[in-house]
């Protein structure tokens, strides 16, 4: 047993959890779901629902599973008749002020409360419905949220998302007691940007979306996984679509993205793209006019010029394309036309692909697949290089897919004078408006594919809704001119080409990994061969210094011996001298001695 | 009186087109294009009680070239549309055309891969009559509007909208309708099998067993199989003596998108003599879905396994005649595949012109007519759809010798409504009307009978009123339907008054229907738990009523027909069955006991309580259409027996469980507390879930044993109900029976097997 696992056993099931998990995470991972409220993934632990209780043997009062910690050889029942006793009367309490309103509340069909009541519930009240405490209805909250104080069940989930998430402590719980509500401070609206996660947040219908109010029921909608495309973050999102409209998004778990948040911008994306100004028909320049004509005569046309233009077409890709698109077309361009002439970069915004505009979700990039055109080589020739060829004449065709050329670079309009353009776009663009044949091609929610984030992952996306009209799926116009040109081409559907250019990804890494094996390996022989330089410069040195110390210590030593020696041949002369002058005083001193005895005498 | 004032008071002067207008008016024709329910109330709107004779227009008749005006009454299906085009066409003008009941109309509440969307695809429409089935008073209104019509020549506004037009782009992205979660199946090691039917077959085949599940439901021990060896297990299961499994109840197949294997054929085997059952399920991978067919073992499988190929794509290998059954030959794909999506609609626009070439022998057809012998006789001769004996929906080819049936094929689906594919898109709940429409001569068993299946399924215990008036009605509708059937039998043999005896009785039955739900015949009364509200006060009176007056129209029908020589010469030693085929053919119900062998569910495995009522089950060893006749006949007094003790001993009490899974809670709850309100809620908008697993129960319907197969993966929309129609594996044996009869006796046979074509195509 490691370190990191903890071993417990839930309802008979010996299992191995990680070490500081919930209980409830723990069951979870063996299939058991245990009911709770106020407990999120990627919220902080509360305990305050009450409604995850389990027996954990040993514990005199049941347990909170959300946030009782695993502990070595801890075993937990989620069934016994103490439990489904708590469950019911946990849930009996919290309906009791519960308002009459599931005919009218948005939450019905996806509502804890509701499907908790048929698992575990399933009582009779004794709740009279005059005595039933009345609060807050219809409380708008800015824009995206409205609250029901009566539906509120007090989970808190919206209080700490507010702290913990946004940052923005837009909500606090006022007042104590059976009179505690959710509020914001001051009754100010909620204007930060992740306030749309608070519907999705709340298990109960207490936080609606305002954008959402009475549309669609939820058991009506089909959902489809897919992937935002508002900026290069990448969220995963789930589209919920009705007869072909799209109904609304929610935000998708994924721990390494972004966790279960969208921000509101993303979250609202969808209404822009999906029925304003949409190029339904494909269109050709007929007279100064677009005229409409069929799919199969646009298609002819098309080939007919690729295979006029030949290695002079040149190709305008976006950072808005899906991977399997940007294959597609570069295979086009560049491998079957043998053109240089491709690249994806309309300004400078690729650059800040990684750069954040918040501290939560969002990034400044405002197109989904930047990093996968980089990783793909899209960007070969240089948009000035395309202008200019363009401009002198030398390109015949030019295919612009998914982006607004005209919007972004307002010089390229000479290129329209001079080129004959298809322009591949959902929407009647100033791009598309301009373009000698404008083909209709479905927006991400109406075909699928993959989109690389900023990070470098790469996240699948669905077909959620049919386009309108002639649209066709971008993707799919592209194969079929492919396999017109090529024999060998073919896929059967976007996971193929998935799978076509993962291999090529994967080739590509492949040689860059080589590339910098070798890099690294030439790196390492010159360190090597550098590092031995440098210890024997170092050696050389030391030595150098040891030999340099070596002399100064022998000249200190030298100066020493000298300075004993001059010292010692100092004291002698001293001594000598003063030997002489004690000599000469004594003979003095004697000589006047002599004299004074003499004169004495 | 002067000769001039005689001659004022006597003459009138019109225009010409008044009196034609006029007589054409008083004597519509209608040519009855009957094929469902609506049919059957048609018929209740030619017999006495409504009389369609008081508007003159009882001269029915069953060739286009005698009549003028086309009642299209039930639901007509892409495979019928080339027929209903053919069949109006060759009408002459003036002609008009009533759409009777919402199916005819528009398609009703089939929206389905096999439902034409109103018959206005392909003739064009006078008068739509709405209902399902509408009142025959609502019919008698549309026929004095063609009456306004016919008199003034008003011209007709509708047209023809072709099926481009209907079958629009689908709306939406399709998904499969549902998946089961993505899982191997691997071999579990299991401890000694509890059942003696499990225990056998792991000794004699421990190999080729998977895994064995014991817990189901309803007690039926579930053995999970290897394909490769399936002959030889069925061959041991059928042939050992103490095991016995003679009768073949049902074969079916199963498509579980996601996981692998994806496929799996379910073999439901009952032995009469053991009264044991077991279910076979043997996967299959979605690139190989072969298995070898066991027609060899009994021959009742044979039309269930071309259903299963028809429906799954799974090729059985060695099967005589592996080709689509109900599905029209234009059809492609395989319908209930979970990737199907239900709308997608196929035009068909020719039926098959030979029903002899087998999927095998396409390459050299029979030669039927032999140039070399000049003095060869045979003809083949196509009776149906449309035809007075085919009860609108059968078709039979028939190789002829002069009189004599040398050779004959039967073709079905000409009702295909999709009844599974429906129910795979609805809650349980929401199954239940479309149960009514299975044996739609007797609405009241089939609903019963889903209502148990589920009712078992979840554990859920019915209060004994309940079942006691769930006898009641079952038994009323088990006398109806032999009334019907045999009402038709005799009308195809000649002996028509007897149609309107026993119709007349009919609509007793249905008016205390009607006060009971509301409706007549679709009655969607039961409700799983229960029923949805109380009989009326006056239901015993009603019911009491009902048992007098009975006798006397049976009496009369007896009286007329049981001895008449001219009715025994046509029946008697007609369509013998020997109780060997019957078993091995899966017969069950009267067929079954007029071939000698006894067998009823009521008394096999009792439900609500019929082992607390004294009856008989009446059985004849003769076989033959008489016996057939005879015993329809007893089992409508047993029937009136069973109905006079219930009706003596009905307790008081609650007619639905109190158990909230299924109960919606009293209406005072749902406006007052919020916890009625949610279970009302989830009840309607999610319904019932049953847990994980499989039932299969059955209940003895008018045909015979009714079964119903539910597959839940816990959800609120089943995620398979098989349906096991009684008459489908008895008109199987009618190619076989039909050999060296004439033709005329075609008439007495098929009638006498009571073929409803809602349950035989569903």
């Amino acid at each position: 047993m490691s370190e990191d696992l903890v071993k417990i056993t839930i309802d008979g099931i010996e299992l191995e959890a990680p070490k500081g998990t919930s209980v409830l995470e723990a069951a979870r991972t063996i299939g058991i779901e245990i009911p709770h409220f106020c407990y999120h993934q990627d919220l902080s632990w509360s305990g305050t629902c009450r409604m995850c209780f389990v027996e954990v043997e040993k514990m005199p009062k049941l347990a909170t599973a959300c946030c009782t910690t695993v502990m070595p050889d801890m075993i937990v029942h989620t069934k016994t008749p103490k439990v489904i006793e708590a469950r019911r009367a946990v849930l009996e309490f919290l309906l009791l002020d519960h308002p009459i309103d599931c005919p009218v509340c948005d939450q019905a069909g996806e509502c804890k409360l509701q499907d908790y009541f048929m698992e575990y519930g399933l009582y009779d009240s004794n709740m009279q419905l005059d005595a039933k405490i009345h609060r807050g209805k219809v409380i708008r909250l800015g824009e995206h949220v409205v609250m029901d104080r009566e539906r509120c069940i007090l989970c808190k989930r919206c209080v700490r998302f507010c702290e913990e998430v946004s940052g923005t402590h837009a909500l606090k719980v006022e007042y104590r007691g059976n009179h505690s509500q959710i509020t914001t401070h001051d009754n100010k609206p909620i204007e930060d940007d992740y306030s749309g996660n608070l519907p999705d947040v709340c298990p109960v219908g207490a936080l609606t979306s305002a954008k959402f109010r009475f549309k669609c029921r939820s058991w009506l909608m089909d959902s489809t996984d897919s992937i935002c495309a508002g900026c290069s973050t990448g969220c995963n999102i789930r589209i919920d679509a009705y007869k072909n409209e799209i109904q609304r998004y929610v935000g998708r778990r994924n721990p390494d993205v972004n966790k279960s948040w969208l921000c509101n911008e993303g979250r609202m994306s969808w209404a822009e793209l999906q029925n304003v100004n949409r190029l339904d028909q494909p269109v050709i320049l007929d007279g100064g006019a677009q005229i409409p004509i069929s799919w199969n005569d646009a298609m002819e046309l098309m080939l007919k010029k690729i295979r006029k233009a030949g290695a002079a077409i040149a190709g305008f890709a976006s950072a808005k394309m899906s991977n399997e698109e940007l294959f597609l077309f570069r295979t086009l361009i560049q491998n079957h036309c043998g053109s240089g002439n491709l690249e994806f970069r309309a300004d400078d915004e690729y650059e800040l692909v990684e750069e954040k505009e918040d501290e939560v979700l969002r990034r400044k990039d405002k197109n989904p697949n930047t990093r996968g055109a980089l990783d793909l080589d899209m960007g070969v020739a240089g948009r000035d290089a395309i202008l200019k060829s363009a401009q002198a004449g030398e390109i015949p065709l030019l295919l612009i897919f998914n982006q607004d050329l005209l919007e972004k670079m307002p010089d390229a309009q000479a290129i329209f004078d001079n080129t004959f353009t298809i322009v591949f776009s959902p929407r009647r663009t100033k791009t598309a408006k301009a373009a000698d044949l404008a083909l209709p091609i479905a927006e991400y929610f109406e075909t699928s594919g993959t989109f690389t984030n900023f990070a470098g992952i790469k996240q699948r996306f669905d077909k959620a809704v049919n386009g309108p009209g002639e649209t066709r799926e971008g993707w799919q116009v592209l194969k079929d001119v492919m396999m017109e040109l090529e024999e060998n081409i073919t896929f059967g559907s976007t996971v193929s080409v998935t799978g076509a250019l993962d291999e090529v990804l994967a080739a590509k890494a492949d040689s860059i990994a080589k590339e910098e094996a070798a890099k690294q390996a030439l790196a390492d022989a010159e360190a090597a061969a550098k590092q031995k330089i440098e210890e024997a410069q170092k050696q050389a040195e030391a030595a150098k210094q040891q030999a340099i110390q070596q002399a100064v210590q022998n000249a200190k030593m030298e100066a020493e011996m000298e300075k004993e020696e001059a010292v010692e041949a100092a004291v002698e002369e001293a001594e000598e001298e003063f030997e002489a002058e004690k000599q000469k005083a004594i003979e003095e001193a004697v000589k006047k001695a002599l004299e004074e005895q003499g004169k004495s005498e | 009186m002067s000769e001039q004032e005689l001659l004022e008071k006597s003459v009138l002067t019109t225009k010409l087109e008044e009196v034609i207008g006029l007589c054409r008016k008083f004597s519509l024709w209608p040519m009855p294009f009957g094929t469902a329910c609506c049919a059957i109330e048609f018929m209740g709107v030619v017999d006495a009680h409504y009389d369609i004779a008081r508007f003159g227009a009882e001269a029915v008749r069953f060739s286009p070239r005698q009549a003028d005006l086309m009642i299209v009454a039930g639901t007509i299906v892409d495979k019928m549309g080339p027929i209903l085009k053919r069949i109006y066409d060759q009408m002459a003008e003036p002609k008009w055309v009533i759409s009777m009941g919402v199916c005819a109309c528009s398609g009703g509440f089939y929206r389905a891969y096999h439902v034409m969307q109103g018959i206005d695809e392909v003739i064009p429409v006078d008068v739509y009559v709405p209902g399902c089935p509408p009142t025959p008073d609502g019919l008698l209104y549309a026929l004095t509007m063609v009456q306004e019509m016919a008199h003034h020549n008003i011209p007709r506004k509708s047209r023809i909208v072709p099926f481009g037009e209907k079958q629009k782009k689908p709306e939406y992205t399709h998904k499969p309708l549902s998946r089961w979660p993505a899982e191997m199946i691997e071999p579990v090691a299991d401890a000694a099998p509890k059942s003696f039917v499990a225990q056998q077959l792991k000794q004699q085949f421990p190999d080729e067993i998977i895994s064995i599940k014991e817990d189901n439901p309803d007690g039926i021990p579930a053995v999970m199989l290897k394909k490769d060896r399936i002959v030889d297990v069925c061959r041991f299961l059928a042939k050992s003596s103490n095991l016995n499994f003679n009768q073949p109840t049902d074969v079916c197949g199963v498509d579980y998108l996601g996981r692998t294997p994806r496929f799996e054929v379910v073999y439901h085997l009952y032995s009469i003599n053991h009264n044991h059952r077991v279910r076979l399920r043997v996967p299959l991978d979605e690139d190989a879905p072969e298995i070898d067919s066991v027609t060899s073992v009994w021959k009742g499988v044979d039309w269930f396994e071309r259903e299963v190929f028809d429906l799954y794509g799974i090729n059985f290998r060695g099967h005589p005649n592996m080709q689509r059954i109900l599905c029209h030959p234009q059809f492609e794909g395989h319908a209930l595949r979970k990737d199907f999506d239900p709308g997608q609609r196929f035009e068909c626009t020719q039926s098959k012109l030979d029903l002899f070439t087998t999927d095998y022998d396409k390459e050299n057809p029979p030669m039927l007519e032999d140039p070399d012998d000049p003095l060869n006789d045979r003809t083949v001769v196509n009776i149906g759809p449309s035809h007075p004996i085919t009860h609108g929906t059968l078709r039979l080819q028939c190789e002829i010798e002069g009189e004599t049936i040398k050779r004959c094929r039967t073709e079905i689906g000409y009702l295909h409504r999709c009844f599974e594919k429906m129910s795979e898109t609805h809650t349980y709940h929401q199954v239940i009307p479309y149960t009514d429409r299975l044996n739609y001569c007797s609405a009241f068993m089939n609903n019963a009978g889903y209502a148990h299946a589920v009712e078992t399924f979840l554990g859920v215990k019915v209060p004994k009123r309940a079942q006691a008036i769930r006898v009641i009605l079952s038994e009323l509708s088990r006398i109806i339907d032999h009334q019907v059937c045999i009402a038709a039998n005799l009308v195809d043999v000649g002996a028509l008054t007897n149609y309107w005896y026993l119709f007349r009785v009919r609509e007793e039955v249905y008016e205390l229907l009607e006060a009971c739900c509301g409706g007549r015949m679709t009655v969607s009364y039961a409700r799983i738990g229960g029923f949805a509200k109380d009989v009326p006060h006056d239901f015993e009176e009603r019911v009491r009523h009902l048992l007098k007056i009975l006798p006397k129209f049976m009496g009369d029908v007896n009286k007329l027909i049981t001895t008449n020589p001219i009715f025994i010469g046509r029946t008697r030693d007609i369509g013998t069955v020997t109780a060997a085929q019957a078993v091995e053919y899966g017969f069950t119900g009267p067929c079954l006991r007029a071939s000698g062998v006894e067998y009823d569910v009521r008394k096999a495995a009792p439900y609500w309580g019929y082992d607390h009522y004294e009856f008989e089950i009446p059985v004849s060893d003769d076989g033959d259409t008489y016996a057939r006749y005879m015993v329809r006949m007893e089992e409508i007094r047993q029937s009136a027996r069973i109905i006079q003790q219930a009706i003596g001993t009905l307790p008081g009490g609650p007619v639905m469980t109190s158990d909230k899974r299924v109960a919606q809670p009293p209406k005072k709850d749902v406006y007052s507390n919020i916890e009625g309100l949610i279970n009302h809620f989830k009840l309607i908008m999610h319904g019932i879930k049953p847990p994980k697993g499989e039932i299969y129960s059955f209940t003895e319907g008018a045909n015979g044993e009714l079964g119903f197969y539910i597959v839940s993966d816990g959800t609120k929309n089943p995620y398979r109900i098989k349906v096991r129609p009684p008459c489908f594996a008895i008109f199987q044996a009618n190619d076989e029976i039909a050999e060296g009869h004439m033709v005329a006796d075609m008439a007495a046979i098929l009638g006498s097997w009571n073929i409803i074509a809602g349950e035989l195509d569903r």
